[in-house]
């Protein structure tokens, strides 16, 4: 061993062993300290999970890249039982839960699945998109203009936008979004028991069935359209419970990133006016508007991250990890590493970039991260042209904070006025 | 230098597009990666390496890296 990791070993002795989520200060989307701490003391942390025991925490980009794109550390099995985990219930996204099929293959099937719906959402698929999401944001501000500020950024603008996209994406009715919601959050849940879990799923699938029925006789170009045209070559090429899979999985994951990417990062921006003012001047450039949107997904923390669990023992920097550990991964510990992206903590549009862990990596990494990155800057462009002066109607102290209770974190409404 | 690109690998992410769409495009079947030029300029140069190193499924290979009197791309469809 050497001498390095015996200090580690020593210093982990000496303090106790931290619990995980490293809390966020009240009100606050500050990345903890503790970030920083573990990268330089410890940047593989053993650290105390909610449920089921330990687990690793890399802290530094190089680890935490790694380890999402490394086929050792797959994505966790029902199969694996009782594992470290953050939810109550099982893992979200393991195998028989909601939004498995996706999740949580680790195999060549894999990429086979996934490029079946691919062609929805390719670079050119987003681009296509834009013009429509222009229109959406334009018309909710049309709508927020009417009834006179304050507003509320969250409910009023951020979720319709990536809400209207899914629908119609998918091809699903967007007057049952209460439906669409409501799984989303039960999916991300970590409060739920499995058997809510379970109760929510066999709701949303039975809601699809009928739809999906109408897409198999007459299918749309959409995604929904995309599937079924796979499950009719046969099951080598998707199987019946991989296309309900995938619905599931997409709308887990399509519109609650992006509402609460946008939210927290106006969260953040709108309390450093000098920022908001120079993202304006980005707004006209595509090419700044692109840059300037990576910069803010950077820096703004959505979630508590993501779990791994090693198939074999995997070398992640000094560390060893045995085999059948579980690993969190958390985006923002790699997007605020500071010898990837020098001064992390502040904002600058005019950073010689670096590749953002936002969208993760390896086979699983997003595969909405075009349409994402697409909404996100239309929504920053809308606002800002239209509502130049807006800003946070209440105290930062003030603004409605989502309950402890899901996988995602940040405030629950955005009161603000311009 | 020359970029390999392993399509097997290649998940459809499209970040090779965003990062030099001179060069990557992504067929219209299954968003996988597609080349626009074999022989690109060597202004191209900064945004392939860049496309090479944003890529989140290790998609490319690079050979030659220090030869830079020309840039060659191609792909390779075998089975890992
Ligand atoms: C800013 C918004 C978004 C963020 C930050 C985000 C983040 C992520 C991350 C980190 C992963 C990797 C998870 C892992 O490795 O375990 C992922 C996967 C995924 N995302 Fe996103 N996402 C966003 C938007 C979207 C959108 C809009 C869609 C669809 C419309 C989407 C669909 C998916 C799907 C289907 C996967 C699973 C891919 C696979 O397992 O092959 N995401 N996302
Ligand atoms: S960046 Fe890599 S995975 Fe994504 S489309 Fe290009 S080659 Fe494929």
């Amino acid at each position: 061993m050497s001498q390095e990791q015996q200090t580690h070993i020593d210093k982990t002795n000496q303090q106790e062993i931290p619990s995980f989520p490293f809390p966020f200060a009240d009100h606050s989307l500050q990345v903890p300290d503790e970030y920083d701490r573990l990268r330089q003391q410890c940047p593989v942390a053993r650290v105390h999970m909610p449920y089921g025991g330990d687990a690793f925490v890399p802290t530094r980009y190089q680890e935490i890249g790694q380890a999402f794109a490394d086929p050792k550390c797959g994505a966790i099995r029902a199969s694996d039982g009782d594992v470290p985990r953050l939810e109550a219930g099982k893992v979200t996204g393991t195998e028989g839960s909601a939004a498995s099929e996706l999740f949580s293959v680790s195999n060549a099937r894999h990429n086979k699945l996934r490029r079946v719906i691919a062609p929805a959402f390719t670079v050119s698929a987003a681009n296509k998109l834009r013009s429509r999401v222009v229109d959406v944001t334009n018309a909710l501000v049309d709508a927020m203009e009417r009834s006179g500020p304050p507003a509320d950024l969250f409910e009023d603008y951020a979720i319709q936008v990536p809400m209207t996209v899914l629908c119609e994406m998918l091809g699903i009715p967007g007057e049952d979004e209460h439906l669409y919601r409501e799984s989303a959050h039960t999916m991300i849940s970590t409060t739920a028991s499995l058997q809510e879990k379970q109760v929510q799923a066999t709701k949303l699938m039975q809601y699809l069935a009928p739809i999906i029925k109408e897409a198999q006789t007459n299918p749309q170009e959409n995604i929904l359209g995309l599937l079924v045209r796979a499950q009719k070559q046969g099951d080598e090429v998707m199987t019946e419970s991989e296309m309900y899979g995938f619905a599931m999985a997409v709308i887990g994951a399509g519109f609650e990133t992006v509402s609460t990417t946008f939210t927290n990062s106006a969260f953040i921006l709108l309390q450093q006016p000098e920022v908001v003012a120079q993202l304006r001047t980005h707004l006209e450039q595509p090419d700044q508007l692109a840059n300037a949107i990576e910069e803010i997904l950077r820096v703004t923390p959505i979630g508590v991250g993501r779990p791994r669990i090693t198939r074999e023992p995997v070398q992640l920097g000094e560390t060893t990890v045995p085999a059948g550990e579980v690993l969190f991964l958390t985006t923002h510990g790699a997007n605020y590493d500071p010898s990837v992206f020098p001064d992390a903590r502040e904002i600058r549009f005019d950073r010689d970039m670096q590749p953002i862990m936002s969208f993760g990596r390896g086979i699983h990494a997003c595969l909405g991260q075009q349409i994402a990155r697409m909404e996100l800057q239309v929504l920053w462009q809308t606002l800002l042209t239209r509502l130049p002066n807006v800003r946070l109607a209440v105290a930062p102290s003030e603004v409605p904070w989502r309950p402890d209770e899901t996988l995602t974190f940040g405030p629950e409404h955005l009161p603000v006025t311009w | 230098m020359k970029v390999t690109a392993l399509r097997n690998r290649c998940i459809a992410s499209g970040t090779c597009v965003l990062a030099a769409k001179a060069v990557f495009s992504q067929r219209e079947s299954d968003g996988v990666v597609e080349l626009l030029q074999e022989h690109p300029s060597l202004e191209q140069l900064q945004k392939v390496r860049q496309a090479v190193a944003a890529c989140p499924s290790q998609v490319f290979v690079v050979e030659e890296e220090d030869n830079l009197s020309e840039l060659t791309l191609s792909t390779n469809d075998e089975e890992m």
